[in-house]
């Protein structure tokens, strides 16, 4: 069995404000296989960004333990590029061009592939030749994901890649993942808001919430384990299920596990999107 | 995902969504029934289906890897995947047998509720509904 890319241990980490204390992250525990695309899902606040800037070694402030490909994040110091992420801009650079930035984060980080960089924000329509600290948002994610993407560290993390940006861009994001992860594969953490449209990226997804892992599974395994079901809203409410019912007069519609699906007339079954069941997981009963 | 001239539906089974690998493999054994893939030429690569379809590479994998332990394609090593001959038939088979389940009976049930008989299902496809 090949090294797993991550390896999470009671991971927890707490932000104490004037007050009280903020759990940012939970008693984390999970393994990230080598050389799969994985889905970071939760909502605003849930921890996707504290378990991101962890991986990334950016933040030393955690209880428990994380390592990457074995080493772990606190000595990410001495193994340049096996993480490579996407997250804020580049705070300490002065104002210049596209590509003379380009060519600065060059400078610094030697596994940057520039050229690649290069084709990829040409492919988003990138002005390399204008200020980048004029880009618009959207614009900036595009260059930021286009540098991260051509670092090919062994564990890419993408926060929020596609923020900001429009439709024919974000479709441009997902070609270039894929693109990339057939000619140099590796491990990608990628967290999204977005969820349906990225869902087909995923091999697994994990679920945040207020800091705690309610999911860990392969998104095909999740998809296969529950259903939307509608029928009489009595018959639903006495069954298991996640969330709230939607009721229209007498009827109703519900998330079932697929086992718990009552048989007879009136009653319809609709395959679930990630999007609609990722929502909800975390009111799911412990398994 | 893209639509395809047999009406041998891609995505549910059931009212249950079939796994993204799953439509994959579905999706080359569509083309080969309607003879757009002939036997012994080459089938797309995972590369090429991922890029396509816009899904991770490892979900094109498990497809392909799917039809190749169903025999519908083989491995040529060092080239790629191919469609096995026979593969046509032995597909048109497996999709005779199951002809009943997947079509006539939701047909029937159709029927049934619409208060139709059987004489009358019958009657309607003597009567050919191309007209």
């Amino acid at each position: 069995m090949t090294e797993p890319a991550v390896v999470l241990d009671d991971l927890s980490m707490t932000f104490r404000t004037p007050g009280r204390d903020v759990r940012a992250l939970d008693a984390l525990t999970a393994t990230v296989p080598a050389g799969a695309i994985v889905g970071l899902l939760g909502r605003n606040g849930s921890g996707k960004t504290s378990l991101l800037r962890v991986l990334a070694g950016r933040d030393p402030r955690f209880t428990g333990s994380a390592s990457v490909y074995g080493t772990p994040v606190r000595d990410l110091g001495r193994t340049p590029g096996l993480v490579g992420w996407a997250i804020g801009g580049w705070p300490g650079a002065r104002d210049q061009s596209l590509a003379s930035l380009l060519r600065s984060i060059g400078r610094a980080t030697p596994l940057l592939d520039q050229d690649r960089a290069r084709v990829l924000m040409e492919r988003f329509g990138l002005p390399v030749g204008g200020s980048w600290q004029k880009l618009s948002q959207g614009k900036l994610s595009a260059a930021r994901a286009s540098i991260t993407l051509a670092m090919r560290a062994p564990l890419t993390l993408l926060d929020e890649p596609q923020a900001a940006m429009d439709a024919p861009s974000r479709d441009l994001l997902t070609a270039a993942i894929i693109e990339e992860q057939e000619l140099h594969p590796r491990t990608w953490v990628i967290s999204t808001h977005l969820i349906d449209e990225a869902a087909p990226l995923f091999e697994r997804v994990l679920v945040l919430d207020s800091g705690r892992l309610v999911t860990d599974a392969e998104v095909d395994e999740l998809l296969a384990r529950w259903v939307r079901v509608e029928a009489d809203a009595e018959t639903l409410a006495s069954l298991p299920h996640l969330g709230e019912l939607d009721r229209l007069g007498a009827r109703a519609s519900a998330i079932l596990p697929v086992d718990a699906v009552p048989a007879g007339p009136g009653v319809r079954t609709h395959p679930l999107t990630l999007q609609a069941l990722a929502g909800l997981l975390p009111l799911a009963p412990k398994e | 995902m893209v639509s395809y001239s047999t009406n041998e539906p891609i995505g549910q089974a059931d009212g249950v969504e079939l796994p993204l690998f799953q439509q994959i493999a579905r999706a080359i054994e569509n083309d080969i029934v309607d003879g757009l893939l002939a036997e012994e030429s080459q089938a797309p690569s995972t590369n090429e289906i991922a890029a396509f379809h816009r899904i991770n590479p490892a979900t094109a994998l498990k497809g392909v890897n799917e039809l190749v332990a169903n025999g519908v394609l083989y491995k040529k090593r060092g080239i790629g995947m191919f469609v096995t001959p026979g593969a046509r038939e032995a597909l048109l088979q497996r999709r005779r047998a199951d002809f009943a389940t997947r079509f006539l009976a939701p047909a029937l049930a159709e029927a049934r509720l619409l208060g139709l008989t059987d004489a009358d299902v019958i009657a309607l496809i003597q009567k050919d509904p191309h007209d």
